[in-house]
């Protein structure tokens, strides 16, 4: 039986744009696998070619840099779980790449091929948003490094609409961009984190969060909370990060119980098959305040 | 550029036996180890990576092989469920899943087995709990996890007692 598609293997970022170009519309990048695979051996997606970038040689490596992590864009999410520099100073990316999927996932998964589904339920998003971190895209001009809000926002734009759609959201970014690592800086001293997710067994989470927080139980001085799942994808809640520094924790759970419809809006909440617009804004809150108590308590 | 290809030439090392030969490059591995390879123990089932029925170590990672194109294990080695027998006996995880009972219809169990050969491989000391976590991507509809949780448990437990015996 033919093939129903072709492999390319370029061997390098370089030869990868460049048949990136050459290919067009037709080509899909295939960089973990996880997904697309998945996809097109259930016929929802037809490409006649594969650009097979993860044996570009150097692509998946760990380099620390001026306390920030650049992660190689074929780093699978095991490989960045188990690494120690990650485990010790990304606790939070740590913990969260260890809970993704199931450990058959997380084995071929790569974080590239991940953020480039721009999923909205990905465990990875609400960290990397934390961590305020960038995504470096090869592009036919030159490199460009984005922040991942900034890389999400600009994937709408992106996408294109109509049933090409699962075409462009999988493991490509657009006709000549290649995502070649994400640079995840570390929190800085005096930070802790925590990672929380409430899912229903063998799906994605209904939601997910990562929050970090400065300060004590007493006293929270400073906040950064990511939401994934519930938006059209995660994002950082800037007007909940400015209300809670100053409250105590026991302040700040009782201003997230009162905040629930205002969490609505927020995160752009809708009434689906996970549930009603009530019961995610209830469980954002409950989530929320778990987490809060998470980090302060300890955290990671 | 590089060339487009659509069939390539692979060598792995299946349950230990050298395998060389061409595939197609949008073949999956389950559909490899089937159809190709003979070996039929890992089952097709959600094709969606959720359930695990599928489960093959490459390199020793639990893979879904009803999502992983065959040409991704080229250079490497698969172990199937029919490699963890020893010259026709069971081997020790698989004697403890028929002693506890850990199996009813047997769809998911190759899964279970090459899972579980995973995590045992990494970690000596285990609790339900870290069973449970690691297991949770294997499906049982008969329910066995209990059972299956305690075979694995029970394993731990025998080598890591077998591994003290060995160094006294």
């Amino acid at each position: 039986m033919p093939s129903a598609f072709a492999m390319v293997a370029p061997g390098s970022v370089e030869e990868a744009l460049a048949d990136l170009e050459r290919l067009g519309p037709n080509a899909c990048l295939y960089a973990g696998g996880v997904e697309l695979a998945m996809l097109l051996s259930t016929g929802v997606l037809q490409a006649e070619y594969l650009i097979d970038v993860k044996r570009v040689p150097g692509l998946n490596r760990l380099e620390w840099d001026d306390g920030a992590v650049r992660i190689g864009a074929t780093a699978t999410h095991a490989e960045v779980a188990a690494d120690p520099g990650v485990r010790e100073r990304l606790p939070l990316l740590a913990n969260a790449e260890s809970r993704l999927g199931n450990i058959r996932v997380r084995a071929l998964g790569t974080i590239g091929g991940n953020l480039s589904l721009r999923y909205s339920h990905s465990d990875l998003l609400p960290p990397l948003l934390v961590h305020e971190a960038t995504v470096v895209l090869a592009t036919g001009a030159g490199t460009e490094e984005l922040p991942v809000a900034a890389f999400l926002e600009r994937a709408d734009g992106v996408v294109p609409a109509g049933p090409d759609e699962l075409r462009g959201t999988s493991e490509r970014v657009g006709m000549r961009e290649l995502i070649v690592a994400v640079r995840v800086p570390a929190l800085s001293a005096g930070w802790r984190s925590a990672h929380v997710r409430a899912e229903r067994l063998f799906r994605p989470p209904d939601l997910n969060a990562a929050i970090a927080v400065r300060g004590n139980a007493e006293r929270i001085e400073a906040a950064r909370i990511a939401v994934g799942c519930s938006a059209p994808h995660a994002r950082r809640l800037a007007g909940l990060e400015q209300e809670l520094p100053g409250m105590s924790l026991e302040e700040a759970r009782r201003y997230l119980r009162r905040a629930e419809p205002d969490l609505v809006a927020a995160l752009e909440l809708q009434t689906d098959l996970l549930g009603s617009v009530e019961y995610k804004a209830h469980l954002a809150a409950t989530l929320l305040a778990r987490g809060l108590g998470d980090a302060v308590g300890g955290g990671t | 550029m590089a060339q487009p290809f659509s069939t390539v030439e692979i060598s792995a090392r299946l349950n230990g036996e050298l395998w060389h030969g061409e595939v197609p490059v949008d073949e999956m591995l389950l559909d490899f180890l089937r159809d190709r390879a003979g070996l039929r123990g890992a089952k097709r089932s959600c094709q969606l990576q959720v359930c695990g029925a599928c489960t093959v170590l490459v390199e020793g990672r639990p893979v879904s092989s009803c999502s992983c194109l065959a040409y991704e294990v080229d250079g490497h080695t698969v172990t199937t469920v029919e490699g963890l027998e020893h010259d026709g006996e069971l081997n020790d995880l698989q004697q403890a899943f028929v002693d506890e009972l850990a199996v009813q219809c047997g769809y998911c169990t190759s899964g279970q087995l090459l899972s579980a050969t995973a995590l045992l491989e990494r970690r000596e000391q285990l609790a339900y709990e870290d069973v449970a976590e690691w297991m949770s991507g294997n499906l049982c509809r008969c329910g066995c996890y209990p059972a299956i949780a305690r075979a694995v448990m029970n394993v731990a437990e025998s080598r890591r007692n077998n591994h003290t015996n060995s160094e006294e």
